[in-house]
């Protein structure tokens, strides 16, 4: 019974997981603009993530080592830092965009703006850091994150026209009023979005963190392989509220209130609470994961002692350095840059670095000096190799189109 | 004697280059630059209009619609100040240009009492004063929409 | 000396002629752990005619999945070779020289 407990905690932590500021804005701004046409990209996303969370879990249970050892260990010290140099920055910026995101979320509950925002929200995520056991941390925010469901519930309750939304989704065509280069950079942005790099480095310290065992690999796999789909449902209803709502109206999505505009439409204030609730959570477990994640890729590579089931004190420098990444990302948005703006670039950042992190994993999880008999099986190293094939034209085509598009406008 | 001629020779093409490079710069207002900003006006005003239709019936809260508001009034500003770059040098860009902006300009005028509006309706359905105002609002902006909307339509702009 | 750079300097044999550059190094532990720790000792680096990057531990034959990315590093570095330390003549700091009449040994590692 306590197993079978554990087991739906883990899975309902994973829904609330999955979604962040990234995919709740990146959703939004393709359901308003292209409709469902690239609900596809989330299957795809959602499948590699899985796969990518399921590596990296495995290579943490049974080798004990997280990914920035591996990674360090694997490429070298030289090529191991410019590595870690790309996957910091993205996590800065990601830092930057979940604090933004909390603050949004608090301006539209509140009327306040979200600037006055910002310095509580920074509070509030380095209190959590700093002082609250890691299970609990992780269970709430998933838990009270799910309540972004509400997209799920207010798409049915606006009665759409299944037929028409499944028709935009199994198309797969570019709608007319959008230009092909513009469809793929949203493409890859939705990739990104689905496979943030933060979500692997974050599981696999997770699961040192909680001390997994070989014999906890089942329960992993099933928290991922159902939570995460769950997860991707939640985006793809993300999407289809924009898609019902806005786009038949002639509205193209750049903040976060018209995020909320259907929900409110097909639910009245009480979804908007519920949705607002969501938002802060997610965005707020995000953020927690996020500032943890630059700790921990920081402490992995550089042999510093880390983790939350340490004191602070017995790990400084990893609380020193989250402190830092926290300031570092309340500073960018003290220059008032739009915080949806760094969500956008974010996700699309992070399909660029995503190559850097999942081919020593990839690697890695096959080589039996660490793995021993638990090395990929045929099956995953199959998909394995067709998603390194996607991830690397995904990264190498993302600097082009932002360019060619001028980032999707 | 014979190279200070040479050296102004130098000197003009690189001021002829230099000015063809700031001209090719700076776009004119033609129908196609005028596109993206007039597309986000027009994206911003129908979102306030939703934020104010959902107030009306009381689905959304004065804190999540006047914040709706605020927000695209923010967007109409960035487009706004993205028109007044454009350099127009013939008579027909310069009243393609200004015709642009007299929409944004109305389209801001509206935004900005939908906000203030939105922000003090506290009362929803039984506040009589607030529901006419919002309905004040409604119409402004509903005219502002349509302004904008025929100017796209004349220049060009699906 | 540090291995930083050795790694990915040229190598050239006893003609100036050029090989290749390095791509590893090995080591070998001989015995326990000492007074302070086991003495590490220089086995020879390993020569790649084509790049000084890493093999990713492809290098170890036990290591052959996932096929495809096994194949591209193999191919990328095939050619290599060991050369031992008593073939290596100058260890400078732009290039590797080595005797005449070296040995080339196998850069794969079997179990």
């Amino acid at each position: 019974m306590k197993r079978l407990l554990g087991v739906a905690l883990g899975i309902l932590t994973a829904i609330g997981g999955f979604v962040d500021i990234g995919d709740l804005v990146t959703n939004a701004v393709v359901g308003s603009r292209f409709g469902m046409s690239l609900a596809w990209v989330v299957l795809v996303g959602v499948v590699g993530i899985c796969l990518f969370a399921n590596m990296s879990g495995r290579v943490a249970a049974v080798s004990g080592r997280a990914t920035f050892e591996v990674i360090r260990e694997r490429l070298g010290p030289r090529a191991g830092l410019a590595n870690l140099g790309a996957s910091f920055l993205i996590n800065v910026m990601t830092v930057t965009a979940e604090i933004g995101g909390i603050a949004l979320a608090l301006q539209l509950a509140s009327g306040v703006s979200y600037m006055l925002w910002v310095p509580f929200a920074l509070l509030a995520v380095w209190l959590v850091v700093w002082r609250v056991k890691f299970s609990i941390m992780e269970n709430v925010t998933g838990l009270v994150g799910l309540s972004l469901v509400v997209f799920a519930v207010a798409l049915f309750l606006l009665k759409p026209d299944w037929g028409a939304l499944a028709g935009q989704a199994f198309a797969l065509s570019v709608p007319a009023q959008e230009g092909a280069g513009v469809y793929w950079y949203y493409a890859i942005a939705l990739f990104g979005a689905a496979m943030t790099p933060y979500e692997v480095f974050f599981f696999s310290s997770g699961a040192v963190e909680e001390g997994w065992k070989i014999k906890d690999l089942l329960q992993s796999r099933i928290n991922v392989l159902l939570g995460f789909p769950l997860g991707g449902f939640l985006s793809i209803a993300i999407a289809g509220c924009a898609a019902v709502v806005l786009l038949p109206a002639g509205i193209s999505v750049t903040s976060l209130s018209q995020v909320a505009l259907p929900v409110a439409q097909a639910g009245g204030q009480l979804a908007l609470a519920v949705l607002i609730l969501g938002v802060v959570a997610a965005t707020f477990g995000a953020a927690l994961e996020t500032t943890l994640s630059s700790g921990y890729t920081l402490a992995q590579f550089f042999g510093w002692s880390w983790g939350k089931f340490r004191r602070p004190a017995q790990a400084a420098r990893f609380h020193v350095s989250m402190i830092v990444v926290l300031l570092a990302g309340v500073a960018v948005l003290a220059t008032g840059v739009d915080p949806i703006l760094v969500t956008e670039y974010s996700v699309v950042f992070s399909a660029i670095a995503l190559p850097l992190t999942y081919l020593p994993i990839l690697v890695v999880a096959n080589d039996p000096q660490y793995m021993g008999k638990h090395v990929n099986g045929r099956a995953v190293n199959i998909a394995g190799v067709i998603y390194l094939f996607i991830i690397l034209v995904a990264s190498l085509a993302a600097i082009p189109l932002m360019i060619a598009t001028g980032a999707g406008a | 004697m014979s190279k200070f001629p040479r050296s102004r020779t130098v000197v003009l093409t690189f001021l002829v280059i230099l000015s063809a490079l700031l001209t090719g710069c700076s776009q004119r207002p033609s129908a196609e630059a005028l596109e993206s900003p007039a597309k986000e006006v027009s994206s911003a005003v129908r979102a306030a209009s939703l934020a104010v239709d959902l107030r009306i019936s009381d689905s959304t809260t004065a804190a999540a619609a006047s914040t709706t508001a605020d927000d695209m009034l923010g967007d109409v500003e960035s487009a706004t100040d993205h028109v007044h770059r454009l350099s127009a040098q013939t008579q027909e860009e310069r009243v393609l240009r200004n015709d642009a902006l007299a929409a944004f300009s109305s389209i801001s005028r509206a935004l900005l009492h939908a906000r203030d509006a939105l922000t003090s309706s506290s009362g929803g359905p039984n506040d009589g004063q607030g529901q006419t105002q919002l309905t004040t609002v409604q119409g402004e902006l509903r005219v502002a929409t349509e302004q904008l909307d025929s100017l796209m339509t004349k220049a060009g702009i699906q | 000396m540090n291995l930083n750079d050795i790694l990915g300097s040229d190598v050239v044999d006893g003609d100036g002629q050029r090989l290749g550059e390095v791509s590893d190094v090995r080591f070998a532990l001989d015995a326990g752990a000492g007074q302070l720790l086991s003495q590490g000792r220089f086995v020879g680096i390993v020569v790649s005619p084509r790049t000084a990057s890493s093999f990713l531990g492809y290098e170890r034959q036990e290591l052959s999945q996932p096929w495809p990315l096994a194949q591209l590093l193999r191919w990328w570095h095939r050619g290599s070779f060991l050369v031992l330390w008593e073939d290596i003549a100058v260890l400078g700091s732009r290039e590797v020289g080595l005797r005449p009449g070296f040995t080339a040994y196998d850069a794969r590692l079997t179990r």
